[in-house]
């Protein structure tokens, strides 16, 4: 009844108290290797998610090993980092989610076109666990500079 | 704004490496705007020769970021420069820039991040409040200062991402402070230069 009730509550303030903010729920299949998680280790407490966009390539430099050569430019894909703290994690059953407009497939996920900034969508990732529950994990946004 | 910044005391010490004074700079800075970054990347500093590029992530500073934001991005580069330049330079060593090759034999690739982390956010901070001419609080600026500098790309390809040890001394009230403030900024800052 206590996770029902605070359920209730996360997903009511998601929606009212942030009306100028969208709330993006993206479903994630954990079959997708293009969708690359993070998990924090003894040596890196970072936990985040790396997802890939195939259809779009960049520029990226690699860094020599020597501090003064050159860098070296290389083509990629895209892609966006997130990042989450596994404690804002809440579980919920299917009957919660089964009427959020949810975005099913990484290729969606890029072609909706949203942006990915925190100033208009707020990132929730849906991932299923066992006993058709999910988890709902609230991400950040990464930006490099 | 490029113009507004260089008027800025911080920002000129930075660049005034690549100065051609009485005595030619070895080096050349030059700032390009790119339509072949990542979605998310404001900015990259690259060294190609005696020629260090900043290049800027046109789309985001022309659509996404603010004023206040798009100047940190050009100070946080201009620093990656300076310290670039103070490791290639003729003559540079261990003696001559003990922190930058302490860090670059801490971290490896990953250095100029980390030191900037460390020892150069009051630099940025005070570099927009000039620019700013300082409208807003010390700490919003010392927030501002973090983007960037918090959860790195891991250049030595051991991780996608890792903290910074600055940020990683902070604790979590201190870290959600920064976010809100930073998220704040996005929001609500202003996206005209003038």
């Amino acid at each position: 009844m206590r996770t029902l009730t605070i359920t209730i509550i996360y997903l009511i303030s998601l929606n009212v108290f942030s009306q100028k903010i969208k709330t993006q729920y993206f479903f994630i299949n954990e079959k997708d290797s293009l969708i690359q998680k993070q998990e924090s280790t003894k040596e890196n407490k970072f936990q985040g998610y790396k997802i890939i966009n195939e259809d779009r390539i960049i520029k990226e430099y690699i860094r020599s090993s020597k501090i003064d050569a050159d860098d070296i430019e290389i083509d990629v894909f895209d892609s966006l980092s997130f990042t989450y703290n596994e404690k804002n994690d809440i579980i919920v059953t299917h009957s919660f989610i089964k009427n959020l407009n949810i975005i099913r497939t990484r290729k969606e996920f890029f072609k909706r076109n949203v942006d990915f900034d925190e100033t208009k969508n707020r990132f929730i990732f849906i991932i299923p666990i066992k006993c058709n529950k999910y988890i709902l994990r609230k991400v950040r946004p990464l930006i490099s500079e | 704004m490029y113009k507004k910044l260089v008027e800025n005391s911080n920002i000129n010490k930075i660049l005034e490496n690549f100065q051609d004074g009485n005595k030619p700079s070895q080096f050349n800075l030059k700032f390009v705007m790119s339509t072949s970054l990542g979605n998310l990347t404001n900015a990259t500093t690259i060294k190609s020769g005696n020629t260090f590029i900043i290049k800027i992530n046109q789309n985001r500073a022309e659509n996404k970021n603010t004023v206040l934001t798009i100047a940190r991005t050009i100070i946080h580069e201009g620093i990656h420069a300076r310290l670039r330049e103070f490791a290639v330079r003729e003559g540079s060593n261990e003696t001559s820039f003990p922190g930058v090759y302490d860090y670059f034999r801490r971290f490896k690739k990953n250095w100029d991040h980390q030191q900037m982390a460390e020892h150069y956010r009051s630099t940025i901070a005070e570099g927009l409040k000039e620019y700013d001419n300082g409208q807003h609080s010390d700490s919003f600026y010392n927030a501002l200062a973090w983007e960037g500098l918090s959860e790195i790309k891991d250049l030595n390809g051991n991780h996608d991402r890792i903290y910074t040890e600055a940020w990683k001394k902070l604790s979590a009230t201190e870290k959600q402070e920064v976010l809100d403030i930073i998220i704040e900024e996005k929001q609500n800052g202003n996206k005209i230069c003038q």
